[in-house]
């Protein structure tokens, strides 16, 4: 799967971001945690993973904080016995997005919104748009 | 009670300071709290992401539990700054519970 990454724009993401040598060696922690994980709690952590990078809009080096700590939460999970529905709630795509608003500023959609409200005060004049 | 969501939304992220205003605590357990607060459809999918955010504000502080078997557990505590976001968050819910109630009298 990473060899798959690495050619696409999620690869060319990973190589920016996990640029520093500390940064790979987290990432790579992170696959070795996801790969420690039970069966179900692992499907769900691959899923949410795609999601993020997809769906979720995630923007910068938060994406990758976001599912280290979503891999907390499933290894506590799976170290307890709960399933991972019982954790992450039936909206897993609700809880995976509530978690990168928690460690994100700012998703793509946050960063299109911001915009488009500084384009419409400038057509209005407003604060955003006044000559210098 | 059902479908409380809409209105917890801004208020479980209160009662979850509150909860750690009694000590330091695990997630789980501060889930299993808020249920037994009375609020028992909040799951661990919604709270998580409540304690992640006061981590990421620096509310609560976080340490790594060793245990016997498994990953190390994280546990929360509050810190002075969540002290004080938890009396501004009781002076917030003052607020809105004095205006909604006079705006209730007042028809």
């Amino acid at each position: 799967m990473s060899d798959k990454e690495r050619r696409g724009p999620v690869g060319r993401l990973l190589d920016r971001v996990l640029g520093s040598r500390a940064g790979k060696r987290e990432w790579r922690e992170y696959k070795g945690r996801v790969a420690a994980l039970p069966p179900d709690h692992q499907l769900v952590m691959r899923k949410i993973q795609k999601f993020l990078w997809t769906a979720g809009g995630a923007v910068d080096e938060q994406s990758f904080r976001v599912l280290y700590a979503i891999c907390e939460v499933l290894e506590e999970s799976a170290a307890a016995g709960r399933t991972v529905l019982e954790t992450t709630g039936d909206d897993v795509a609700a809880f995976s997005l509530n978690m990168l608003a928690a460690t994100q500023g700012k998703t793509w959609h946050g960063l299109k919104a911001d915009q488009f409200n500084a384009e419409v005060h400038r057509l209005l004049g407003g604060p955003d748009g006044r000559p210098a | 009670m059902d479908d409380l969501t809409e209105l917890l939304k801004g208020v479980l992220e209160g009662a979850v300071l509150q909860i750690l205003a009694r000590g330091p605590n695990y997630g789980y357990e501060i889930v299993r709290t808020v249920n037994q607060a009375g609020f028992e459809s909040v799951s661990e999918g919604t709270v998580y992401p409540i304690l992640l955010r006061l981590e990421k504000k620096g509310l609560v502080d976080v340490a790594r539990e060793r245990s016997e078997l498994g990953p190390p557990r994280k546990v929360y505590s509050l810190n002075y700054a969540g002290q004080a976001a938890l009396a501004a968050f009781w002076e917030r819910w003052r607020f809105v519970a004095e205006r909604l109630g006079r705006l209730k009298e007042e028809q």
